[in-house]
Parts: structure tokens; C-alpha cells; sequence
């Protein structure tokens, strides 16, 4: 079945950079756990979830973040998200996962950070 | 009020489908992009909610959606054919030893995307209502 998702990934030194547009909902969410599987079983332990062309997130989609993000707490390593516009980030805002994702601004400064640590 | 009527059978696919159907016509009526985000997102909410937990998946059972549009609102239903529940146990998805589980969120969301929120008929009917500019429709 299409799904309205596109992602893209790309290394940048050490960090994994997954840039994920259009929706992420019940119907493109099992496509996103899988990618995101794969990415941590390959290892990936800096990873960068770039969601500026992001339009929609429905619960399912935050579940896999929430997944993502606790699977690499686990390995060790770190989620940071960016690039949310308004409407997005007022999701996070509302259900309060923004006190537990690291939301940064774009994908530059969430670069910064991992390359100043 | 200009109202619509659909019925899908209890399937994802079909959930998006008329999702995305009913978005193409919100976003035709010139509805601002907030306010299609929020009856977007809360649509799909309310159908996979009445399709994976309402119907429980059941093939021989369907959803009933109204969309109504008049001066000032868009409201918007969603019925099962389930046995109901009860929106007030679910907790509270900010809580912090629950804020990480990965069910829970969508009756949140919903309530918080539009302005009035009913359950109905012992939780099998949702009745949403999002305030818009008169002038808009």
C-alpha cells in the first residue's frame, strides 16, 4: 500500500540524519518502525530525525518515535529531533513529549551539538 | 447545515482513504491549514480508534462518519458498531510514569485539536466540533 511517508537517510560523520516528510500515521507507521529497526541494528547511535517537510503525526506516529528514542537510550545513544514547524511542535507541546524528545531548531544546530559532544 | 454521510468498512486503508477524502473537501472549502490540521488529525484519530477498538478489526462490521459544516463550525462524527467504552479511564498521557507508553495519546489529542468533545451512546458515537470563522464557509 502507498503511503503519504518519503524518507531519506544520511550519514554526516558518526550521525545518522533521517529526513522524514509528508505523514506519519497509521497506515505509513509500520514502513517507519522497520526503517527505524534497521537503523538500529546497524548501530546507529547519533541519530538526527529531520521532520521540517513533516505535515502530519497521528498517536501511532508518536509511538514510534517514543520507540525510536527509548531503543537508543538503551544502546547508548541519543535521538534528537528537528525542524518541526507549528503545528507539529504544538503536538509535541500538548502531550508533553517535548520534555522527553531533544527538539532542536534544524538539522544544523542538532549537528552542532552531537559533533561539539 | 451542509451535511455528508459516509460508511467504511473496519479497515485501515479504508480509514485513510476517507480521511484523506474528506481532507481534499475541507481544504476545497478554504478552511485555514490549523484548522484542517486539527479535523484532520482528529478524524483519523476518531476512525482508528472506532476501527482498531471499537470494531476491534471485525469485517462484518462498519463506521459511520458525519461531517456537517455551518456558519461558525465543522462538526464531525464517528460511530461503531462496538461494545463502547469509557473515555474518562484512560489516563492522562502527560503523566509521567505513562508519558512514554506508546498507546494512550489519541482520545488526548482529539480533545485537545477541537473545541467541544462528546461521547455518546455509551462510547461508540464521538461527536467533535471545531469552531471556524463564519465567513469561511
Amino acid at each position: 500500500m502507498e503511503t503519504a511517508m518519503k524518507f531519506e537517510k544520511d550519514l554526516v560523520g558518526e550521525v545518522t540524519v533521517c529526513g522524514i516528510s509528508g505523514e506519519i500515521n497509521i497506515t505509513s507507521v509500520g514502513e517507519l518502525r522497520g526503517l527505524f529497526d534497521s537503523l538500529v541494528r546497524s548501530g546507529s547511535k547519533k541519530v538526527v530525525a529531520d521532520l521540517a517537510a513533516l505535515e502530519y503525526i497521528d498517536s501511532s506516529g508518536l509511538a514510534v518515535m517514543i520507540e525510536l528514542h527509548q531503543r537508543l537510550i538503551k544502546s547508548g545513544g541519543v535521538l534528537k529531533l528537528c525542524g518541526l514547524n507549528e503545528r507539529i511542535n504544538g503536538i509535541f507541546d500538548v502531550t508533553k513529549l517535548n520534555s522527553i524528545f531533544q527538539i532542536r531548531k534544524n538539522r544544523e544546530t542538532a549537528l552542532a551539538e552531537f559533533n561539539k559532544a | 447545515m451542509d451535511q455528508q454521510t459516509y460508511v467504511i468498512r473496519s479497515s485501515l486503508p479504508e480509514v485513510d482513504r476517507l480521511s484523506k477524502e474528506i481532507k481534499v473537501g475541507w481544504d476545497k472549502a478554504g478552511l485555514d491549514k490549523d484548522t484542517v490540521f486539527a479535523l484532520y488529525t482528529a478524524l483519523e484519530e476518531a476512525l482508528v480508534n472506532a476501527v482498531k477498538h471499537g470494531n476491534k478489526f471485525d469485517p462484518g462490521l462498519s463506521v459511520e462518519v458525519r461531517v456537517g459544516r455551518q456558519a461558525g463550525e465543522v462538526r464531525v462524527e464517528v460511530k461503531d458498531q462496538g461494545k463502547g467504552f469509557d473515555h474518562t479511564s484512560i489516563p492522562d498521557p502527560r503523566r509521567h510514569d505513562v508519558i512514554t507508553k506508546l498507546s494512550g495519546k489519541g482520545v488526548f489529542m482529539i480533545k485537545e485539536l477541537m473545541d467541544e468533545v462528546s461521547y455518546l451512546e455509551g462510547g461508540t458515537r464521538i461527536v467533535m466540533v471545531k469552531k471556524i470563522e463564519p465567513h469561511t464557509v
